[in-house]
């Protein structure tokens, strides 16, 4: 018995996800784009709180406020697919049970919505920093590549969460609490040199890569090949855990719901 | 052409209690070396072999919990046997409770076009089949709104309409046509006979003996997850108030 097939799986999760989009600009001139004004305020709050609580050490202020807001662009995308992702089970709980429709459709979907606010976040970014800041200009191929990588390793990890979620119900609070820690553990808020002589425990932060794939680009900095590769091998890493896991759940799914 | 084939096939359902759902009691029971297999499981279906081949109409009798809904959902692909071997094959509507179309929030003009997407429908053809479904489904003005303010009834005809317009091989219906008004049975009833494309398979789980006499031709008894009879449906009706009652 073959699930529905993958081309349809995937025009099904980009018609769902539009549909998700279309359904939040209803009733409202704004839409997701309040996800957008919300980054932007959240930005300028923390930056301005942070920025003077670090100002002694932080070597320009100007800088601080585009590095704030192009990991809050990465988190906010990262933590809301997690989060939506790990829920799927109890929304969809009806669906699931009675249609041939597997897990990683409802995951696509909330990728789907998710890459339509972080374009949008992204490009009011790349205006942002033209506009205000002396930077220099974004690295358009940079940012693709690195945007296509991030947006990867998030997917796997959504569906891994997902499929344990499916199965823990204890699971989406632990997550949420997880993702809550690793904010305050990744370089968002604070800077590398911030660490002083622990800087160097960054590099064990996957999720320090994962962000420095779109905060490098957009920021006009060159990505570092060792983050391209470490990310692509976490990618590659994700990818087999979850075909693998999948494969283990496939069948065991229907009982679990 | 449509088929479905099962051969001993068995169902348990694992029992899960709170505990069971917990990480951190799996990872405490694990380390104390309690294993899954100590876990309580239902059998729901037990060494069942079966063939409905192409153009069957056939009726699924049985008792309360006799194993008719677990065994549609095995025959939909919606559940893999814990033991026995499934071949299946076709474009599958099933009708089975709760959980009609793929999200309760869509419309039910987003549920049709969704469930051709998922079929492998392209978007445009969606679109174009979206009148089949609506017009047989009479769906008119009911067409945008959430699936899930829809009555049973018109949640149903979403359904239907759906097999009609995307032409399912196999169409699966559990208990929900006594939803529909008897002059829309009429119009399913007269799908069935001439509407459905060749070689497609009907398997209907109803409690209108009149309406499974008057649509299925062959019948499969089921008795505490056990198929105890199976063939025409003239002879097995002869039966049923037998095996029902036993």
């Amino acid at each position: 018995m073959q699930d529905p097939a993958l081309p349809g799986m995937m025009r099904f999760a980009l018609y769902a996800g539009l549909t998700d989009v279309q359904s939040s600009f209803r009733r409202t001139i704004l839409g997701p784009l309040w996800s957008t004004i919300g980054l932007a305020t959240l930005t300028a709050s923390l930056g301005l709180f942070f920025g003077t609580v670090l100002k002694q050490q932080l070597p320009e202020y100007e800088a601080y406020i585009p590095f704030l807001a192009t990991g809050l662009i990465a988190w906010t995308f990262l933590a809301n697919c997690i989060h939506q992702s790990c829920s799927l089970i109890w929304q969809f709980l009806n669906t699931l049970r009675h249609n041939r429709m597997p897990l990683l459709v409802p995951v696509l979907r909330v990728m789907v919505r998710n890459i339509i606010s972080l374009g949008v976040n992204v490009a009011v970014t790349i205006i942002a920093i033209r506009l205000f800041l002396e930077a220099a200009p974004p690295a358009l191929g940079p940012l693709l590549g690195g945007l296509v990588l991030f947006v990867i390793n998030v997917l796997w990890m959504s569906y891994l969460a997902a499929l344990l979620c499916a199965r823990f119900r204890d699971l989406p609070q632990l997550i949420a609490w997880g993702i809550h820690l690793a904010f305050f553990l990744s370089p968002i808020l604070w800077l590398e040199y911030n660490l002083g002589r622990f800087a160097y425990l960054v590099q064990f932060n996957p999720f320090s890569w994962l962000i420095a794939l779109i905060r490098q680009p957009l920021l006009g900095l060159p990505t570092s090949p060792e983050t391209w590769m470490l990310t692509t091998v976490l990618a590659g890493l994700g990818i087999l855990l979850c075909v693998a896991l999948g494969r283990y759940a496939a069948n065991r799914l229907a009982y679990w719901l | 052409m449509a088929m479905i084939d099962l051969q001993q096939v068995g169902v348990d359902f694992p029992l899960f209690f709170a505990g069971d759902r917990s990480l951190k009691r799996n990872l405490v029971g694990a380390v104390a070396g309690h294993t899954s297999a100590q876990r309580t499981t239902v059998r729901a279906l037990h060494n069942i072999s079966l063939s409905v081949q192409p153009s069957a109409r056939t009726a699924l009798l049985g008792g309360n919990a006799a194993g008719k809904t677990t065994l549609l959902r095995v025959m939909g692909g919606l559940l893999a046997p814990s033991e026995g071997r499934t071949g299946i094959k076709g474009r599958i509507v099933s009708l089975l409770g709760t959980g009609i179309g793929v999200d309760p929030a869509f419309t039910a003009r987003q549920t049709i076009i969704g469930q051709g997407l998922l079929f492998g429908f392209t978007p445009m053809e969606c679109r174009r089949r979206l009148t089949y479904a609506a017009d047989f489904g009479e769906l008119g003005d009911f067409l945008d709104r959430p699936l899930a303010t829809l009555a049973q009834g018109l949640q149903v005809r979403v359904a239907l309409g759906i097999a009609v317009a995307f032409e399912a091989d196999i169409l699966l219906i559990d208990e929900m046509l006594e939803h529909l008004t008897p002059s829309f049975i009429e119009r399913v009833i007269a799908f069935i006979d001439t509407g459905m494309p060749p070689g497609s398979i009907l398997v209907l789980a109803e409690r209108s003996k009149s309406l499974l006499e008057r649509v299925c031709t062959q019948a499969l008894v089921l008795n505490q997850g056990r198929l105890i009879d199976q063939g025409p449906m003239a002879t097995i009706t002869a039966r049923y108030d037998t095996h029902l009652n036993r």
